[in-house]
């Protein structure tokens, strides 16, 4: 199982960084006020949005290379959770599509989402 | 086949460019949150913005000449990633793409200036200098620089070169046991089609080798690890039927140029 790439620095992210939890509840609400709920996930699901900047190219084309080992959103990988170290082991990029922008030397910028799967 | 041009000053663009990686995939997401996923490999593109500016009248001219030589998006030419490493396989020099001489032996797993075991020790175990070499279908008259960090445990050398049909550049290099990221600059100037990038070992030379690179540029940059795609895109695609040109001055202009390759 390959593993999200990490930084020169060690680190996957940097500020500022976004993470989601995600439940998914049917709602049908009745003419009385009344209503039922029903729990879709019985866990919640993570998303991360990674922005990364400043990056230099052998960081930059990693992460490029990296998405398209994966083939975009078709690969799984794992991922160590930026905000408290959880290793999460089946991850997949969120969209089929990267852009990444090589503004100058060691000035490069990239975001990518990365979310869990169940 | 026509390629793309490099500038005058032998770099393959200028910056900023953007590198967009496209990839498609049917996602099935089921009720619990959990996906059925297919993957389409053969979808996959890679898509280059050049925003040039400052070009000079035979720079521009040279992009002009390629636009309507492939009639805008209709025909296809040979583009060189100005961020790509153009070798395959950067780190395994044991794979198909690369060429060994006979009794050149190859152990990966050693440890490299990353401070990872991603590097190669190669020995040449004949009785004539061998090498390992890579041909890349590149023209041969733009500039090149091959890269490679390399470090012996005995006294050994390397020649770095670069050959095409009539002309080669070599550069015999001493080592030592600390690594050291050696360059080779190539300006062959013929007019072919391939140039064969490699390493050449003395008899009984002992060489670590880790991360070779090949670049359409004067001077390396960082490294970047390639694996099955390389930076060389033989069937690469304008992106669109139009192409703008804004002359800012005498000898001075601003384009930008979108390409395709898959």
């Amino acid at each position: 199982m390959a593993n999200f790439p990490t930084l020169k620095t060690g680190v996957v992210a940097q500020y500022p960084s976004d993470r989601t939890s995600q439940f998914s509840t049917q709602v049908l609400r009745f003419l009385d006020g009344g209503e039922q709920r029903f729990a879709g996930f019985g866990a919640p699901l993570k998303r991360w949005l990674i922005r990364l900047e400043l990056l230099d190219e052998t960081e930059l084309a990693g992460l490029e290379e990296f998405f398209v080992e994966q083939g975009g959103q078709a690969g799984t990988f794992g991922f160590t959770d930026p905000w408290d170290g959880t290793i999460y082991a089946n991850c997949s990029f969120e969209g089929d599509t990267m852009t990444a922008d090589y503004r100058g030397p060691s000035d490069g910028t990239a975001s990518v989402v990365v979310k869990e799967n169940r | 086949m026509p390629a793309f041009p490099q500038l005058a000053t032998g770099a393959s663009a200028l910056y900023p460019v953007t590198r967009r990686n496209v990839t498609r995939t049917v996602v099935n997401t089921l009720g619990d949150g959990s996906t059925v996923v297919l993957a389409d490999p053969d979808a996959a593109m890679r898509e280059w913005e050049l925003q040039a500016s400052g070009l000079t009248l035979n720079e521009w001219a040279a992009i002009d000449t390629l636009f309507q030589t492939v009639a805008g998006r209709f025909g296809t030419f040979t583009f060189l990633d100005p961020f790509g490493n153009l070798l395959l396989r950067s780190e395994e020099f044991g794979d198909p793409a690369w060429n060994s001489s006979p009794l050149i032996q190859l152990t990966p797993g050693v440890s490299d200036p990353l401070g990872t075991t991603r590097a190669t020790q190669v020995v040449n175990a004949g009785s004539a200098a061998g090498a390992v070499t890579q041909t890349l279908a590149v023209p041969g008259n733009f500039r090149y620089t091959l890269s490679v960090w390399a470090k012996t445990t005995s006294v050994s050398n390397v020649t770095l070169s670069a050959t095409t049909s009539g002309g080669s550049a070599t550069r015999s290099i001493a080592l030592t046991s600390q690594w050291r990221r050696v360059l080779l600059d190539v300006d062959l100037g013929l007019n072919t089609e391939s140039v064969v990038f490699g390493v050449g070992l003395d008899v009984g030379a002992i060489v670590d080798l880790f991360g070779m690179q090949v670049e359409a540029q004067i001077g390396a940059s960082d490294y970047k690890k390639t694996e099955s795609n390389g930076g060389v895109y033989a069937q690469a695609r304008f992106a669109e039927d139009e192409l703008t040109v804004t002359a800012k001055g005498t000898d001075l202009f601003n384009v930008t140029v979108r390409i395709v390759g898959s």
